[in-house]
């Protein structure tokens, strides 16, 4: 489809590590308007941040797209290297880092490290630059007397902020955003989400959300896609998804999340852990923890099931499907 | 941040004073009575055994003597050197400058040198170079200094022709010259202090205004400073005595470079390694930045704070090489100054010698805590 | 640790302490040396060290059977048979001997046990007293804390080639005080700092305050639930004090400061009396062999130390 932000075919990455190869991630496909704002949600290790890192191609030295395409706006990044790749990098895709804490860099100046940004895509007056860090602050809703400060400085808020903040410096046409609420608390969480969506609102811009919580991506994104063990189980409208899930994983991750307003219901939990990723089975990797499971389960990979809006990967989905 | 530095300030002198303390009653300690050793020792004039009476005033109780040993030391009054008969303070004085030049080149090019080459390998992790590196970086750091020193000797003194062997100055040169060594010396010193400053303030203006492309412009001014001190200095026709000088130096300071780079070098590798790891170095990678930058102003810049607070022991460390190289070269500072009286139990001089190691050793320290608190921004505020 | 703290908050043990944790301990050191193995650079360094322990164990035996005791004899042999000395290497005297006839072979040997025994002895004490003054100064904190600290302050910017000359023309200083004297630089020094950091990790654990809330003693705290736990990090830095008492015997040596009959270091000392400094490679066997040996075995030492620091540290890992 062209007019696409972005599409990913066929995505697998694969790290080599002494104990073997481990597949992380395996023929992950879905692509993104201009605009739309897709959540990625599963249990950590899943995958999600791996997707992320893959898109950016900052994958660790041991990790490796073996097959697959992403493509953006005509350009395969799986086939750039060095400047071509570093061109690419926050001008067209940025992302907001999982641990903002940690991706402020403690011994610069915040204002130094976003124009730093600025600096490597675009040849812009220093005051120009300046400017551009302002209004971005503004934009954030942080004071810009703080751009002059150090990263130590900030509240937990603020730097999630300020990382926000800087993910936008160059305008980019994609933000991918890793667990961008995680560490903190329900009320700050809350209204950088909300300003997050408001942002997107104003400057068209495509977004990924990745989550193990399903409840932030339920409120921030248009379509979901639920992962496991390093694949896409079931992909569709956000509130088709959860109003009515195919895959009993989804329905499973919908069920452990407690309802503050909404109706008394009983919270189930999940038993197990996910698969080992070095060793993904040739049959459906969640029947060892499905309640659902058939023998074909075990035997066979499941079949797409669905429509091209909304479907899943199961033998035994929770909602009868028409067709 | 003026507390910190304060603080800092304090620590070394309560350092200081705790470090006389043990020298005193190391002294002290020493068997036999400081007098009766002494007085039975007929090198010694009476001029002088007098002198140590009163310098360290022995018929008086232990704490009075305490009390007027670090107050003598606090006004620079170490008492009289046996051997040379004259004030211990002065011959330090004299010596200080030549140990300080020697030590100070070496530090600077060593630290540079370690620096660099550490982030590099960390840099190209895994790779043969990194091995290689590693493994003759640790022989490198400990090998016998003055073996090592002795090859280094035979190889380019010798074999080679290309320096003097030992000594500060070769006589032949400065027969029948009007000027004296150490006033040469000091002129150099002179032009050095006045050429790095001017390179310091160059790049300090430069950093303010964001110069762009600011290690070529240093390069540059530096080959312009060499050259204008080369000028000077031959028009004012003490060129060839500073030119003595220079290559007697330059052997003592390549081998105490080479034997202190290497500590340095393993030590940034480690904290690369470690910073490398960290988010907002991937995060550098993500916003775009071309790879160098990555390294140097994010992984390397923050890998640099431990190697800094190191320095403390690399200045120990360097001040033992400085003992030997001098020692083998003949390069009168305060190292073999201080080898040569323990050897001649000139025991006002070794002790004086010591007392200045020491302080040597923490002003070394206190500017290192200084140079941090500029690095990290944590501490500042 | 942790299993033998709930042991003695109730469990009955169904055989002696003292087994388990040998047992335990047995099995964390062959789980410890599968990853010491993996770096390279530890076995290298373990390797060199191998080779110079073989050396030390062989002199007595070639003394005792294989070599003559007054041509061989490391401090009063003599080459007879040669008509010059030095003399270069031959079937007789493999490594040549020195200015005064004696053969380097047999000295360098003979120093190879010297300087075990030297590194030995200093790294014991190093670890007696950092284990000590770490666990003292962490455990009970305050005014302890700082004077022991500022102790260690002075021993780390202190240049201990500096210190021992001085020392050696204080008093006259042998193998044994030397090693005495370096072990308690290293061990009041950088070993107690971070041995200390490691400490401050332990005292907060709760095993501590439940031993203390069901009666025990200070010392008792110290001795059966601290310092085991800080045994691994000293012995990773009795590594790098073996380096450190190596490295200064054979300088003082060298200076001719220390009351030794032989060692590397006065191989060294001989052959620049002798004027044979600047011969370069006419002479190498009165240089060569003894610099090598201290730099290799030294640096063997540093090596093992930089390996077992990988395994305390696992930052440092290969990612």
């Amino acid at each position: 489809m062209s007019g696409d932000a972005l599409n990913v075919k066929n995505l697998s990455v694969v790290y080599r590590t002494e104990a073997g190869p481990v597949h992380p991630v395996t023929n992950v496909s879905f692509n993104l308007r201009p605009g739309e704002s897709l959540g990625l949600v599963g249990e950590s290790g899943c995958g999600k941040t791996t997707v992320a890192m893959a898109l950016l191609r900052l994958l660790p030295d041991n990790g490796e797209i073996v097959s697959g395409s992403i493509d953006m706006g005509g350009v395969d990044i799986v086939e750039l290297e060095g400047a071509e790749l570093e061109d690419i990098r926050w001008r067209r895709i940025s992302m907001v880092f999982q641990a903002a804490m940690n991706s402020l860099n403690p011994v610069h100046k915040v204002r130094d490290q976003i124009i730093e940004a600025i600096d490597a895509h675009e040849t812009v007056p220093r005051a120009e630059a300046e400017e551009r860090t302002r209004r971005l602050f503004d934009l954030v809703g942080l004071d810009e007397q703080l751009l002059e400060r150090y990263p130590h400085e900030y509240s937990g808020g603020m730097r999630q902020r300020a990382v926000i903040a800087m993910a936008l410096a160059c305008n980019p046409e994609i933000v991918i955003a890793d667990e961008p609420t995680t560490a903190l608390d329900v009320i700050v969480q809350d209204r950088i989400l909300k300003e997050l969506q408001s942002i997107q609102d104003q400057k068209e811009m495509a977004m990924i959300y990745i989550s193990h919580d399903v409840a932030v991506i339920a409120e921030v994104s248009d379509t979901i896609a639920v992962m496991y063990a390093g694949q896409f189980v079931e992909k569709g409208p956000s509130d088709v998804v959860f109003a009515r899930p195919i895959h009993p994983y989804t329905d499973a991750l919908l069920a452990s999340v407690p309802s503050v307003r909404g109706e008394r219901k009983e919270l189930r939990f999940l038993a197990g852990e996910p698969p080992s990723l070095s060793d993904i089975p040739a049959s459906c990797p969640f029947a060892p923890r499905c309640s659902r499971a058939l023998p074909v389960c075990d035997a066979e990979i499941p079949p797409l099931i669905g429509d091209d809006t909304h479907w899943a990967a199961c033998h035994n989905p929770v909602e009868a499907i028409l067709s | 941040m003026t507390a910190y530095l304060l603080t800092r300030l304090g620590q070394a002198f309560i350092v200081f004073f705790i470090f006389l303390t043990m020298v005193f009653f190391l002294v002290q300690a020493q068997p036999g009575d400081f007098s009766s050793f002494y007085a039975l020792d007929p090198n010694i004039p009476p001029e002088s055994r007098a002198q140590i009476r009163a310098s360290f005033g022995l018929d008086q109780p232990m704490w009075r003597q305490y009390l007027t040993y670090v107050g003598n030391v606090a006004q620079g009054d170490l008492g009289t050197s046996f051997q040379l008969r004259r004030p211990v303070w002065d011959v330090l004085m004299e010596r200080l400058p030549r140990t300080f030049i020697l030590f100070a080149t070496a530090a600077v090019i060593s630290f540079y040198l370690g620096f660099v080459l550490g982030k590099m390998i960390a840099w190209r992790r895994g790779q043969a170079i990194e091995y290689l590196t590693t493994i003759s970086g640790v022989y490198l750091f400990t090998v016998f200094t003055p073996w090592f020193a002795l090859v280094m000797m035979w190889f380019f003194s010798f074999k080679l022709g290309w320096f003097p062997i030992g000594k500060f100055i070769s006589p032949q040169v400065w027969r029948g010259a009007e000027v004296e060594a150490n006033s040469i010396f000091n002129l150099m010193l002179l032009t050095a202090a006045i050429a790095s400053g001017i390179l310091l303030a160059a790049y300090l203006v430069m950093l303010r205004r964001r110069v762009k492309r600011r290690g070529m412009l240093l390069t540059g001014m530096l080959s312009a400073l060499v050259l204008a001190s080369y000028l000077a200095w031959d028009m004012s026709g003490n060129g060839k005595f500073a030119w003595d000088i220079l290559t007697h130096m330059a052997l003592p300071v390549i081998v105490v470079t080479a034997i202190s780079f290497a500590g340095t070098m393993l030590l940034t590798r480690n904290a690369m390694l470690e910073t490398v790891r960290e988010d907002y170095v991937l995060a550098a990678r993500a916003k775009g930045l071309p790879d160098r930058v990555v390294r140097d102003r994010h992984a390397a810049r923050n890998a640099m704070l431990p190697v800094v607070t190191s320095f403390v022991f690399s200045v120990a460390f360097a001040l033992d090489g400085g003992i030997i190289t001098e020692t083998i070269f003949s390069w009168p500072g305060i190292g073999l100054t201080l080898l040569d009286s323990a050897g001649s139990s000139d025991l006002p001089m070794a002790v004086g010698a010591f007392v200045f190691t020491g302080v040597f050793a923490l002003v070394a320290h206190f500017v290192a805590d200084a140079l941090y608190m500029v690095l990290d921004p944590r501490i500042r505020t | 640790m942790r299993d033998n703290s709930a042991i003695e908050s109730g469990l009955r043990p169904l055989e002696p302490l003292w087994r388990l944790r040998l047992r335990n301990t047995a099995r964390r050191t062959r789980e410890q040396w599968r990853l010491f193995a993996r770096t390279r650079v530890g076995l290298i360094g373990l390797g060199v060290i191998a080779i110079f322990g073989l050396m030390a164990v062989a002199h007595p035996l070639l003394m005792r059977y294989v070599w003559d005791v007054s041509t061989y004899h490391p401090v009063i042999g003599f080459g007879f048979e040669e008509t010059s000395h030095p003399a270069p290497p031959s079937g007789r005297h493999l490594l040549g001997t020195d200015p005064v006839g004696r053969d380097i072979l047999s000295m360098l040997m003979f120093s190879a046990r010297a300087e075990f025994t030297l590194g030995l002895v200093a790294a014991v004490v190093t670890v007696v007293i950092g284990t000590g003054v770490g666990a003292l100064s962490a455990y009970f904190g305050g005014w302890v804390d700082t004077i022991l600290m500022r102790v260690a302050d002075i021993v780390i910017m202190m240049p201990t080639i500096a210190l021992l000359v001085v020392l050696g023309s204080l008093w006259n200083l042998s193998f044994l005080t030397l090693a005495l004297v370096i072990g308690g630089l290293s061990g009041f020094g950088a070993t107690a700092v971070i041995i200390k950091s490691q400490a401050l990790t332990i005292v907060v654990k709760p095993y501590i305050e439940a031993s203390r809330g069901a009666g025990a003693g200070h010392l008792h705290v110290i001795m059966v639930h601290i310092v085991p736990n800080l045994l691994p990090i000293a012995f990773l830095y009795m590594m790098f004090t073996v380096t450190a008492a190596i490295f200064s015997e054979a300088v003082l040596s060298f200076f001719g400061i220390l009351n030794v009959r032989m060692s590397w270091g006065i191989m060294i000392h001989t052959a620049q009396s002798g004027g044979y400094l600047l011969s370069g490679l006419d002479f190498w066997w009165l240089l060569f062999p003894a610099g090598l040996s201290i730099t290799l075995l030294s640096g063997s030492f540093y090596l093992v130390g930089r390996a077992l620091d990988q395994l305390v540290n696992p930052r440092l890992r290969s990612r």
